[in-house]
């Protein structure tokens, strides 16, 4: 079963076309990157399902109920369909003069918990995210990491079975990366099914069963994230700018070697290589002054697929 | 609508906001008290009706500038920071509707005015029982009133202030709008209704007059006994009030100023005084024998509104009782009076624009609402 179904939805903010007909479905279980540079409409997406913005045309479906119809959200369903999703949003804040157990404790009485049921299920999240200890601290005090797995904890006060995240790694350092993926991994795991935005490649990587691609408000590529990885590399490829000490020769190797000057070099290749070049120029007896790689970034791959496609 | 009326109050009793209006609101009350207290007359002390009658119009002067301001203040920040923050978001995601939310959220904010309300009255009890007057429940309930009253046109401003925070993003900017939209709505709409009642009263009155009618004698009467000054001025009385009832039927403050506006009711006590005397011969004529008067009477009659001509009537009439003639003096003395009615009874009398205030309340409300449920919330 779909747990998100998307079809052809549009969304103009005043003159700025955010949702150009997008179409995505969200089957139960998997882990669902959505990737895309910024202000390809992955937040206006999110914003759709959960009712908080209107588009002007498209259908949504959660869980198999149509929440939305052309301009019109169903409000009984979607207030249905919302008891079985937990979001966490991007650039939000909670309200900065309550504590984490107040927090929890008064959005779970939204979906009517019982007290001690969500008392005990705060306890557990907090716990779980390592806020136990400033149970009791108000949330103005926090750090932006515990800021964001207050976030979190509260997308996952109803136990959830589908959690959408808007780019919950952002501002992260790679330990908080890592850590959240772990969490990801023991949620998908428990049997939610996740669905996250990211304009990094680099956090939909290793947790990610499939990635859709949305630039320009359109699903671009759906598929798994090695084979899109591969396919971006093999479209832009790195770029590395070498400058030795003496001229080094580069017959031995497949990559595109440009000679900018006798010691300076520009080289394409479809992986990281710097390891190789390296041996290459200490085999030849020459040092290297200068080293540097540049890996496209995903936008500059992105908008490269949207200008191939016209 | 539950779950957003406790979001509410829970929020707003851990908020700095909620605690500074409300301690702003008690120490208004302090120089009321003051204000009152020393404008007592020597010799006796303040009644409770006199007391109250200050405090009304203490009170909503009070209110024109400082509770209004607060009130739409809180409004007009109450949905535009909850979406930059971003906790609009959190909220909205868990399963409420979005009409839900906001009214239980308009609801919350009424609560917490209404316990505001709540303190008030009782510092104004206090106030008043310090003052050494005795607190009947009639001193209580008219307290309460006036207080509920305030609240109802609070109620208003919030909605106001609602609408601002649903249309302006910035929440500086929006409390800046609705700070204009302040002086607009309850400082410039009635200084020009004003304006137009005095155009309006001079143009009748130089129908009436003539176009020299300023340069006529100050004595200068017409057949209704009323000089042009004093023929205007009671136009314009008339046509402002008639105009602030008509075309300001937005403005919260002028139609609690009406509706506050009865609180004492003009009446009019005749005083008569009769003495009879028998009649006496006294040479070749006779004549009332003053000396030994039969009975005297004295009665008292009220009536609405002003004396209605002269103050003082007196003089004597001849009556024939058990066939025996009889002189009768006789005085009559007019009074007008303003007997103090309470709050109950000025809403009484002025019902209607407790419903024009409830009916704008509702207006604003039902657009903050319908802009809430079709905007996006991003």
């Amino acid at each position: 079963m779909a747990m998100i179904k998307v079809e052809n939805l549009v969304k103009t903010y005043k003159n700025v076309k955010a949702l150009d007909g997008l179409n995505l479905e969200v089957k139960k279980g998997q882990i669902y990157g959505f990737l895309g540079p910024n202000g390809a409409g992955k937040s206006t997406t999110i914003l759709s399902i959960l009712g908080l913005i209107y588009p002007q045309k498209g259908r949504i479906e959660l869980f198999g109920q149509e929440v939305f119809r052309d301009g019109k959200f169903n409000e009984k369903q979607l207030v249905e369909a919302k008891k079985r999703v937990g979001y966490m949003p991007e650039h939000a804040t909670l309200w900065d003069f309550l504590t984490p157990l107040q927090t929890l404790d008064i959005l779970g009485e939204s979906f009517g918990i019982p007290k001690n049921e969500r008392l005990k299920r705060a306890r557990e999240l907090l716990e779980m995210l390592n806020l136990w200890e400033v149970r009791n601290v108000k949330i103005g005090k926090f750090s932006k990491g515990m800021r964001q797995r207050m976030l979190l904890a509260q997308a996952l006060i109803n136990d959830p079975e589908l959690l959408i995240l808007d780019e919950p790694m952002t501002g992260l350092d790679p330990k908080g990366i890592a850590e959240f993926k772990d969490i990801i991994r023991e949620q998908s795991k428990a049997g939610k099914t996740l669905f996250f935005s990211s304009h990094i490649l680099a956090h939909v990587e290793e947790v990610c069963d499939t990635v859709g691609v949305i630039v320009r408000g359109k699903l671009r590529v759906e598929d798994s994230i090695d084979n899109i990885k591969r396919e971006f590399l093999k479209r832009a490829g790195y770029l590395i700018l070498l400058e030795t000490d003496k001229p080094v020769n580069f017959d031995s190797v497949e990559w595109q070697v440009e000679k900018v000057s006798p010691t300076k070099y520009k080289i394409k290749a479809p992986e990281d290589v710097r390891a190789q070049i390296n041996e290459i120029v200490w085999s030849q007896g020459a040092k290297i002054l200068q080293l540097m790689v540049r890996v496209p970034s995903l936008e500059e791959i992105f908008l490269k697929m949207v200008e191939e496609e016209g | 609508m539950i779950w957003g009326l406790k979001l509410e109050i829970k929020k707003s009793i851990r908020t700095k906001k909620f605690w500074a209006i409300l301690i702003i609101m008690l120490l208004l009350y302090i120089p009321t008290l003051y204000t009152i207290k020393t404008g007592q007359p020597y010799g006796r002390e303040l009644t409770a009706s006199e007391i109250i009658a200050a405090l009304v119009s203490v009170t909503l002067q009070l209110t024109k500038f400082f509770i209004t301001i607060l009130a739409i203040a809180l409004g007009a920040t109450a949905i535009n920071a909850e979406i930059n923050e971003g906790t609009l978001r959190v909220a909205i995601s868990k399963p409420i509707s979005r009409l839900g939310y906001i009214a239980g959220k308009f609801l919350g904010h009424v609560v917490m005015l209404f316990i505001a309300t709540l303190l008030a009255v009782i510092v104004t009890l206090v106030g008043i029982a310090m003052m050494g007057v005795d607190i009947t429940s009639g001193l209580v309930w008219d307290v309460l009133l006036l207080n509920l009253s305030i609240l109802v046109a609070m109620m208003e401003f919030l909605a106001l202030g609602y609408i601002v925070s649903l249309f302006v993003r910035s929440t500086s900017t929006a409390i800046g709008v609705a700070i204009v939209i302040l002086f607009l709505v309850s400082l410039l709409s009635p200084v020009l209704v004003e304006y137009f009642a005095h155009s309006k009263a001079e143009e009748l009155t130089r129908e009436k007059f003539g176009p020299n009618w300023e340069k006529m004698d100050f004595s200068y009467s017409n057949e209704s006994g009323k000089s042009p000054y004093e023929y205007m001025n009671s136009q314009y009385n008339r046509l402002v009030n008639e105009y602030k009832r008509k075309y300001l039927f937005f403005d919260p403050i002028t139609q609690l100023n009406i509706l506050l506006g009865n609180l004492t009711k003009t009446i009019h006590v005749t005083v008569t005084n009769e003495t009879y005397y028998p009649v006496k011969k006294k040479g070749p004529g006779i004549m009332p024998d003053y000396e030994h008067p039969i009975k005297s009477n004295v009665t008292n009659t009220t009536g609405e509104g002003p004396c209605h001509g002269a103050d003082f009537e007196g003089g004597t009439r001849t009556e024939i009782i058990n066939g025996t003639y009889v002189v009768v003096m006789y005085e009559k003395r007019c009074y007008t009076m303003e007997v103090y009615q309470g709050v109950g009874y000025s809403i009484k009398k002025n019902l209607d624009r407790l419903g024009v205030m409830i009916g704008m309340l509702l207006l604003y409300l039902s657009v903050g609402f319908y802009r809430f449920l079709r905007m996006d919330l991003r």
